[in-house]
């Protein structure tokens, strides 16, 4: 992935950006893939707020509905 | 034979960017997991020919073709799709066309699959097509959208816009069946795989926010609410089928193999060579 | 209040023979409403389980739902209402009507078919003088006050509009015997007295106006119950704090408010912390350096974003999914 400004999340424990990455979400037993920002070596994910309390929280909202 | 014109873009809703996906050009529920299940279901096998009617940019011809070897080859009506094609996968044929009109000779293919694009044809008519240009024991893959609790209100006076999305073409399994039957094909395979929606709706919620913000653009004349409840209401599934025309009591072909044969055709017929590049 | 459960339970020691046990758990209530059938199973048989172990006393209660619940799933249990005893036994000294001059009475919702209840309130209230204003439904036409069902859970919206309906009907504060009831109104701005408030002197219109606990709150004070009646009662240690409960937070009151309405709890928060700090899995804005960490419980993952601060935890933001993170180490691709 070319990340042309680097990440502003730093992995603690690394020592490293995040980089751009495929991330597996589960949810009812469905796998689903998503592009999120993760630590390219111990694979710790960061799930922004935004994201949490907007897109995810749709998604799990219409797979509850079905 | 008529063809689309570029001027009817409004109403082709699968031609919107929306539905862009930056690997294959065009996103499609299941990927390619669907259409190999389907392939090697039907046992097809290297240099078998085969037609992916509403073919979009092609994605599945090139993968059924480098996969597996088949002489694929790619219909579709869209001249803006196949444009994006031709640059994305220079190596196969694609040609621009319906469903309801296939430029193809009698009994010219051995199988034709048809990715989440029956539902925006005239099921009658393309039916009748599919059968004549088939081999007698020649295979019909579908894959598509089905209501699993079909409305009582026909979603054309929800959608308004014709054949604007397959939702509005999509229609209920019983009638589907009876009418490939009377076609004169023999179901072989039917799976419902409807888990492969909710990738697409992840998809489309993450990529756009939510599935009204998703109506709200394509469908802008349209009202997003009753858009997205229509189309819950219904209980959308996504099906696979497999179907055999069946041997023998040809009906509308002219051709030499008509009659009683084995399960599986080892030979394809002589009557006329169907080539890439060949016309009406 | 907890208090008013301590000096109950040792009311009921010294007035009734043969020994008073306590229960604090639950009856079940809130997973019969959420359609959960095997985790309302699974607690109404361990209620079974521990009033077998106790030797199958007489069970006293002081919630309309708890009765009604063990009365439809326990009918082997010899089942008591909390204000029939009281009137059995007469009411402490403490029991007096105070400010609470003349009060509308709203019965809870599950004891519309405990009638027995209603009466037992009103004579306690005239007991204590209390003038009663019976509201147009009440007894076993009574309204819901918004809680019940989990619908302040689901739609808060809709159960503000349930409570306003039935605090519009009278102009007088409310007496009610339901701890939900009470809070929920409260919540809206309604003085409302508890009849144990009344009972134990509590009896000042500010006692009426106080708003209840929030859900943090609510799970420390029955904490905090438990560890005063075994300390004090029961004469057992109580064991010490350890683990994420020694996470010390601290927070501007908006962000306590905003945890409150997402239902995240001050536990959740302290175990993100304590787990993200013990393993080093941790995230740091560049930014503005704040740490982002976050852990699954049950089917909630919980992010929270914080700094040290002395011998504290300072919180700045906590939100939550139910989607599930499947992290793997070295991934790629």
């Amino acid at each position: 992935m070319n990340n042309e400004s680097r990440s502003r999340v730093l992995c603690v424990k690394c020592q490293v950006p995040l980089e751009e990455g495929k991330v597996s979400i589960a949810y009812l037993s469905n796998t689903f893939y998503a592009d999120l920002l993760r630590c390219p070596l111990c694979g710790q994910v960061f799930i922004p707020e935004e994201l949490a309390l907007g897109r995810m929280a749709e998604v799990e909202k219409t797979l509850e509905d079905k | 034979m008529s063809i689309n014109t570029l001027t009817q873009l409004p109403n082709r809703v699968y031609e919107s960017e929306l539905f862009l996906n930056k690997a294959t050009g065009h996103i499609r529920p299941g990927g390619t997991e669907l259409t190999r299940r389907l392939v090697e279901f039907c046992g097809l096998q290297p240099g078998d020919r085969l037609l992916d009617v509403g073919c979009g940019t092609g994605a599945s011809v090139a993968y059924l073709q480098r996969d597996f070897g088949l002489q694929a080859q790619g219909l579709d009506p869209s001249a803006l799709l196949l444009e994006r094609g031709r640059r994305l996968y220079p190596e196969i044929i694609l040609r621009q066309g319906r469903g309801e009109e296939l430029p193809y000779p009698n009994q010219s293919w051995k199988g034709i699959l048809c990715e989440c694009s029956l539902s925006l044809m005239e099921l009658e008519v393309a039916g009748q097509e599919f059968y004549r240009v088939l081999y007698p024991g020649g295979w019909l893959m579908i894959t598509d959208l089905y209501w699993r609790q079909p409305h009582r209100q026909s979603p054309g006076q929800v959608f308004p816009t014709r054949r604007s999305c397959v939702l509005q073409g999509a229609r209920g399994m019983e009638d589907l069946l009876q009418h490939l039957q009377e076609l004169g094909f023999a179901l072989r395979l039917w799976e419902d795989c409807s888990q492969v929606l909710n990738q697409m709706v992840f998809d489309i919620i993450m990529e756009h926010g939510s599935l009204t913000a998703f109506w709200e653009k394509i469908l802008p004349a349209d009202d997003p609410g009753l858009c997205q409840q229509t189309a819950v209401s219904g209980k959308p599934g996504y099906y696979l089928l497999a179907a055999q025309k069946k041997w023998g009591g040809e009906r509308n072909v002219i051709g030499k193999n008509s009659g009683a044969g084995p399960a599986r055709p080892l030979l394809q017929p002589d009557h006329g060579p169907s080539g890439p590049g060949s016309q009406r | 209040m907890p208090e008013e459960v301590f000096l109950t339970y040792n009311y009921l020691s010294a007035g009734l023979s043969g020994g008073v046990g306590l229960g604090l758990g639950c009856c079940g209530a809130p997973a019969d409403w959420a359609g959960r059938q095997e985790s309302f199973s699974g607690q109404i048989a361990q209620f079974k389980d521990k009033w077998e172990g106790m030797g199958r006393p007489i069970v006293i209660t002081a919630c309309s739902s708890c009765y009604q619940i063990l009365q439809m799933n326990l009918p082997e249990l010899p089942l008591e209402s909390l204000w029939g005893i009281l009137e059995e036994i007469g009411l402490p000294p403490a029991a007096a009507g105070g400010e609470a001059r003349r009060v509308a009475v709203h019965d809870p919702c599950r004891s519309r078919h405990q009638s027995h209840v209603h009466e037992q309130i009103r004579r306690i209230l005239a007991n204590l003088e209390v003038e009663i204003e019976e509201l147009p439904l009440n007894r076993q036409e009574t309204t819901c006050c918004g809680y019940g069902g989990l619908m302040s859970l689901i739609n808060s919206e809709v159960a503000a509009e349930v409570a306003d309906q039935r605090i519009a009907s009278s102009k007088e504060p409310f007496l009610v015997y339901c701890s939900n009831c009470r809070d929920h109104f409260a919540a809206r701005g309604k003085e409302t007295w508890h009849i144990l408030d009344l009972i134990w002197g509590n009896n000042n219109l500010n006692d009426a106006r106080r708003k209840g606990p929030n859900h943090s709150l609510r799970r420390e004070n029955r904490r905090h119950l438990k560890n005063k009646f075994l300390a004090e009662v029961w004469r057992e240690n109580v064991i010490e704090e350890s683990g994420y409960r020694t996470v010390k937070l601290v927070m501007e009151p908006p962000l306590g408010e905003l945890l409150e309405e997402r239902y995240i709890l001050a536990e959740d928060v302290q175990q993100v912390i304590y787990e993200a700090e013990s393993s080093g899995r941790k995230l740091q804005n560049l930014d503005n350096g704040h740490y982002t960490a976050h852990m699954q419980l049950g089917i909630m993952t919980y992010w929270v974003e914080y700094l040290p601060e002395g011998d504290f935890f300072r919180v700045f933001n906590a939100y939550s999914h139910r989607m599930q993170l499947i992290e793997d180490v070295n991934r790629d691709e």
